[in-house]
């Protein structure tokens, strides 16, 4: 016979139940793009642990149903795709690059339904296709809603158990997001790549704009500005509009000189959100102005722009913000939703918020005031020479935790594993201008060696952390690139940024390894605890496999997730450029089908050590996620694209 | 006329760090716009592959034309003087292709067009 609980025990046990999800169905999903809603990455609990992960094995692959569209249509070749699922009891919910929406038995990968909304018919989305990296869930009793941005610029609402779109949400179950904005905004230059955030019964869409520097279309000075509209859950009206850059007589429209807060654009949020539903905030990471190398026209700090803004998500009043650069010059939008956590610092608790940034950065500030947890500097860096260029004096510098990337150029950081690779290193590094972190953009040689590069440092993978120790695993990698200005003759701007992926002598990066890592750091003490490299890498080349190394970090981004015990991590792979779209607004490339490295590593989460690896049938191009089904817990990799089939592989880890 | 070797190498052996920000470069390629002329050597040199093909990986290849560049490999209906002004003189319209005029010589910019020739069927 049960032995009844004792009411009194009740509450306490309920509250146990809660924060460790005592055997609920909850316990087992990854019910949020980032794993929840901190953006931690991160899912408690199961049996994974060292000597499960020496004996994974794929246990279903799923293809993506566009792969039939780019097939029949070769004008509508995707990006690499990015699209990792949520799972839901069981259930998968997965987005592919075209944003067509699957549900997928997480047990067997069988598809249940699948929902298209066309988002290809007008053609390819800006900057790099067609990505959709995920989904949203939300659920109130029996009400259950899948939400997913399109490449086109619509936000749609579909019932979780049907694929049918919500009928009374929005326009039919949809709300245009190029509408309701203070000027036109060409669809073409605009997509959701990220999904939405739910924060209490707002939804806040992130957007992407073309970065008009970069791809096909000529700038334009009034760009798609970088506003963010937020709309009711349950019918799809629009609930505040926050605009950026701030209007007159707003907060921040001071720090935007001559006017220039009418016309300038971008700025935009197209990383996810996070949010606190307790505070009732909602932490907005924001990119840079256009454009992107070049603020002659946009003279002063230029907030929001590459800001973390905290906001009411109620109301979409500004509880606070703070900049991460000012009058930003090179590309470092914040890349990726900021990982909230609950610290202990100097035996006082702070409920803090940690952004990890493109330039090798973790600012972290108390959450509910914007305050920093540890002091920040401002410090004078180097200032623009180019003609009508007024470069920030300073930029902000935190004390703690230490950068976990290379930062800045010294010859002294070059590729040196062999006398000859540096003497090639030094020639490669003469043809361009460097200096430390924030070297500004330049008009001769090959331009600025921009370290970190345009992509970072941290990216878009972002970072995990685990709640019980408040360790931060933030992957990163050493890409440098060149931006050189060039004058505009015509157009809008005087002149505008050309880029390029700078690589080191014999096909090996420029600077010594390890060419990508991830720092484990204990956020209660900002201290770093361990760092790896990401991956093997190029150890077996010519010019180094008489040296024997043994990892030295594949030289690209890696996706993370976490559990417990160990850390999943796979390198991405590669793809090149073939070309532009036909609508002239987005870069067309090629995957490699024979990827060097597409493994699955396992690490100890608490030393980093590796404990076991497994290889894919196609290298990862978007991040990871983990969920339990039927008792056996999986670790699921996006693979192909841009050529190759996307697809799911679903691995099991336990 | 191309820095020889060993005078790059002093220099840059001479140099304060500093001063390496103003490290000795080769001489211009033509202005943009200029007619590229003819190949200087044949493009077929075994020696010019290589040299182009190493030039090519440390500043073509990462994160743009790949290290296995698919716009090239098997690539027919390419002109060499089109290949050599598009690299001279960047991409064409809002493409963030850089110009490499102002960094490489006339051999330098001929070298990686012979690489790119190696790899398609022009």
């Amino acid at each position: 016979m049960k032995t009844p609980m004792r009411p009194a025990l009740r509450p306490v046990v309920s509250a146990l139940c809660i924060a460790l999800f005592c055997g609920s169905a909850a316990a087992n999903n990854w019910a949020e793009y980032n794993g929840d809603k901190a953006g931690s990455r991160y899912l408690a609990g199961g049996k994974v642990n060292a000597q499960s992960v020496k004996s994974m094995k794929v246990a279903w692959r799923w293809s993506m149903p566009d792969n039939k569209v780019w097939q029949d249509n070769a004008e509508l070749r995707t990006w690499v795709n990015q699209s990792t699922p949520l799972a839901i009891d069981g259930v998968l919910y997965s987005s592919s690059p075209m944003a067509m929406v699957s549900a997928i038995d997480g047990s067997t990968g069988k598809t249940l339904w699948t929902y298209d909304p066309k988002a290809y018919v007008e053609g390819t989305p800006p900057n790099l296709g067609f990505i959709s990296r995920g989904l949203s869930y939300w659920a109130d009793g029996k009400d259950k809603r899948i939400l997913v941005g399109t490449g086109d610029g619509y936000l749609i609402a579909l019932n979780a158990k049907t694929g049918k779109p919500i009928e009374n949400w929005g326009d039919k179950g949809r709300i245009d997001l190029t509408k309701g904005l203070r000027r036109f905004v060409d669809r073409s230059l605009v997509s959701l790549t990220s999904p939405p955030i739910v924060c209490g019964n707002t939804v806040v869409p992130s957007l992407a704009v073309l970065d008009s520097f970069a791809v096909g279309r000529s700038p334009m000075k009034s760009h798609p500005p970088g506003d963010i509209q937020a709309f009711d859950i349950r019918t799809g009206k629009r609930v505040w509009h926050f605009e950026q850059p701030p209007q007159e007589g707003q907060p921040g429209n001071e720090t935007w000189e001559d006017g220039s807060w009418k016309t300038t654009g971008s700025a935009n949020m197209w990383a996810r959100p996070s949010c606190d539903e307790e505070l009732g905030l909602v932490y907005l990471p924001f990119s840079t102005p256009t454009n992107d190398f070049y603020g002659g026209h946009r003279k002063g700090n230029g907030l929001f722009g590459e800001s973390v803004v905290a906001l009411n998500a109620k109301t979409g009043k500004i509880a606070w913000y703070q900049q991460i650069v000012h009058h930003g010059l090179w590309d470092y939008d914040l890349p990726t939703a900021p990982n909230l956590m609950d610290l202990t610092v100097n035996g006082k608790k702070v409920k803090a918020l940690a952004q990890v940034t493109k330039q090798g950065f973790v600012f972290t500030f108390d959450r509910s005031t914007g305050q920093p947890v540890w002091p920040i500097t401002e410090k004078p860096v180097p200032q623009s020479t180019v003609p009508g260029e007024r470069s920030s004096l300073t930029q902000p510098f935190p004390s703690l935790p230490a950068p976990f990337v290379q930062q800045g150029v010294t010859e002294d950081d070059l590729i040196d594993l062999t006398p000859q690779l540096k003497e090639e290193a030094k020639k490669i590094l003469s043809r361009y201008n460097y200096g430390p972190l924030y070297y500004p953009p330049t008009l001769d040689k090959a331009g600025t060696l921009q370290v970190p590069g345009v992509l970072g440092g941290a990216s878009w993978a972002g970072a995990a952390h685990n709640p019980k120790t408040n360790v931060l695993y933030v992957p990163s990698f050493t890409i440098p690139f060149g931006i050189k200005l060039k004058k505009e003759n015509e157009g809008v701007y005087d002149y505008t940024g050309t880029w390029a992926g700078v690589g080191g002598p014999q096909g090996l990066p420029l600077f010594k390894p390890p060419f990508s890592t991830v720092t484990a750091i204990d956020m209660n003490t900002g201290k770093h605890l361990w760092r790896i490299p990401a991956g093997k890498g190029p150890v077996d080349h010519p010019a180094l496999k008489d040296l024997k190394l043994d990892r030295v970090g594949v030289p690209r981004e890696s996706f993370i997730a976490l559990t417990d015990e160990v850390l999943f991590l796979a390198p991405e792979g590669t793809n090149s450029v073939i070309g532009l779209s036909s609508r002239g607004n987005a870069l067309i490339t090629q995957a490699t089908a024979e990827e060097k490295e597409p493994f699955l590593y396992a690490h100890d989460a608490r030393t980093g050590n590796l404990l076991g690896e497994i290889r894919l049938p196609g290298a990862a191009f978007g991040a990871l996620m983990t969920y339990r089904a039927n008792g056996r817990q999986y670790v699921v990799v996006p693979i192909g694209g841009a050529g190759l089939p996307a697809e799911l592989v679903a691995v099991q880890v336990d | 006329m191309k820095t020889p070797t060993f005078i790059f190498f002093a220099l840059m052996g001479c140099m304060a760090s500093a001063m390496a920000f103003n490290a000795v470069l080769p001489d211009k390629a033509a202005e943009p716009g200029a007619s590229a002329g003819p190949a200087p050597f044949d493009l077929r040199d075994p020696a010019r592959i290589k040299a182009g093909m190493a030039r090519f990986q440390s500043t073509c290849a990462d994160y743009c034309h790949g290290h296995k560049p698919a716009l090239f490999i098997d690539r027919d209906g390419l002109e060499a003087e089109y290949v050599f002004n598009t690299i001279r003189d960047g991409g064409k319209g809002a493409t963030p292709m850089p110009p490499w005029g102002e960094v490489f010589s006339q051999d330098e910019i001929w070298e990686l067009v012979a690489y790119i020739r190696s790899l398609g069927k022009w």
